[in-house]
Order: structure tokens, then sequence, then C-alpha cells
């Protein structure tokens, strides 16, 4: 296929893309193990990701970042920290991160924002220390891209689908 | 002295060498790029997406920029590492007095 600079030159489309192979890699792991071992189910949760990435890495509202210049205006896009959100979370292990919500007035600087996470996790993980995990991975994020004022990381799990392999039950076995 | 145009191309060159800085992008909304493309294509002229705005007003000018940042980086302040350098570049300083300098991160890793 060629190249097409309208793509290649657009941070939504590459944020798109790159949450797209993420969760493509996740996907062909997981859902594999998980396949093997579970009858057909609705995957309709699967074929939604692609749709809440599609709309959460619209640039959406300008996120001000200060300077001491009075001509200075410099933003970071909630678009982008969106998208910093996703690719943080998904690098906390047995966890993929869907949809991505920011609350509060964003376009004023030091106002309280309410970060809110939709996630799938692994059956067997223990959901809030996991939780947790996931607040605090978004927090160092967030701290060192932006000058949020963050109130609140609310983590929603959505569905425990995915299955890990049992290497603790292989193990056992003689 | 050095003319808005050529003025943006070197600004995109400098600011492309600034530590942390990953991407620019089209100044311009998706839509008009997507526009501006197909006219491209079918007039047959050559591509080149303004990276680097340059704006000059009655006794001012305006520079934009949107740009990528590294995840290991840190967006606040590779933003102000590029407003600074637009802001310290001697041409621009010859040119015009500046307005503003808007600096926008628009992708994150």
């Amino acid at each position: 296929m060629p190249t097409d600079p309208s793509i290649d030159t657009s941070a939504a489309c590459q944020m798109a893309m790159a949450s797209l192979e993420r969760l493509r890699g996740a996907m062909s792991t997981l859902l594999r193990d998980e396949a093997e071992e579970q009858p057909a189910r609705d995957d309709n949760w699967v074929t939604a990701i692609p749709d809440r990435i599609v709309l959460d890495v619209r640039s959406g509202r300008d996120i001000p970042i200060s300077h001491p210049s009075p001509n200075a205006q410099l933003f970071v896009t909630e678009g982008a920290v969106r998208g910093l959100v996703r690719a943080a979370g998904d690098t906390v292990d047995n966890l993929i991160v869907g949809r991505c919500r920011l609350d509060g007035e964003l376009t004023v600087l030091g106002a309280p924002i309410t970060v809110t996470v939709d996630a799938r996790a692994c059956k067997g993980e223990n959901i809030p220390p996991f939780a947790d995990k996931l607040r605090d991975t978004l927090v160092g994020a967030l701290r060192t891209h932006t000058e949020l004022a963050i109130a609140g990381i609310d983590v929603i799990i959505r569905d425990i689908y995915l299955t890990k392999p049992e290497h603790g039950e292989e193990e056992a076995t003689p | 002295m050095t003319d808005a145009a050529e003025l943006a191309g070197n600004l995109e060159v400098i600011v492309r060498s600034v530590a942390g800085v990953t991407a620019l992008y089209p100044t311009t909304p998706i839509v008009v790029t997507i526009v501006g493309s197909v006219v491209d294509a079918l007039t047959q002229r050559e591509k080149a997406p303004k990276l680097v705005a340059v704006t000059t007003g009655k006794a001012s000018l305006s520079v934009t920029a949107r740009i990528g940042v590294a995840d290991a980086a840190s967006s606040t302040g590779v933003c102000r590492r590029v407003h600074d350098t637009i802001a310290a570049n001697p041409a621009i300083l010859a040119l015009a007095p500046i307005n503003t300098i808007s600096v926008t991160v628009a992708s994150i890793g």
C-alpha cells in the first residue's frame, strides 16, 4: 500500500496506529490462550476498543503548559494525554486499557481533574492492588508530561475475559 | 533579511533538533490537510505540508508548531525548550517583534 502523507503527518492517526498495534500485540497472545480454553462467545467488546481509540485520539481540548513569557502559548492536547494514559496503562502486565476520560476544566491551569479509565483484566488478578498499580503508573506518566492537578483516578475493570496460561498447574504436573 | 517562508523552513530544522522532539505535525487541521493532499494530487503540485507556521501582522509575527514528544522525555520541558529555542532565534528577532509563539504537543511516545 502506498504511503499517505496525510496519515504519516497526522498526530491523531499515528496515535491510533500505535494503540492498535499494542492492542494487536496483546490480543494475539492473550486471546489465543483464552480461545483454547473457552467456548465461543460474544466478542463485541473487542471490536468496541478500536472504536473508542478512534474517538479518544481526537485532539480535544488544549491543556495549558505554564511559561513565564507573556508571548508563550504552550499546550498539550487532550488527545495526546489520553494516548499517554492508554500507552502507560498498557505497560501494566495482564491489562488492556479501553476508554479514557478526563473530567474537569482542562483549559484552566491548576483546575482539579479526574481521570476515568476503563480496563480489561486477566482472570486471576486481585483487582484492588491491580487498580492501585495502574493508578501509580498513570500518576507517574501524567506528572512527567503534564501540569494537570490530578484530583483522582477512577479505574473501572469492565471485563475479566482474558485468561493467562496456568503455568503453576503445568509445573505441578509430574 | 529573511522572509517569513524562509524563516518557517529554518525553524522546522531548528525545532526538530530540540532534544525530545520526535515529530512535527502540520499546523492545519487534518481535514484541511486531506483536502489539500487531494488538490495537490489532482493538480500534480508538489506536496509540502507546512510544519512550522510563521505569520506576520502589521508590526509583529506569530509562530505556530505542533510537535510529538518522546515518551522518555517530559512534554512540559520539551514544549518550553521549543518555545525558548524559537524565541532566541536571531532570524526571528531580526524580522519583527514576536507577538505569540504557540507550541502544542500533539502526541507523546
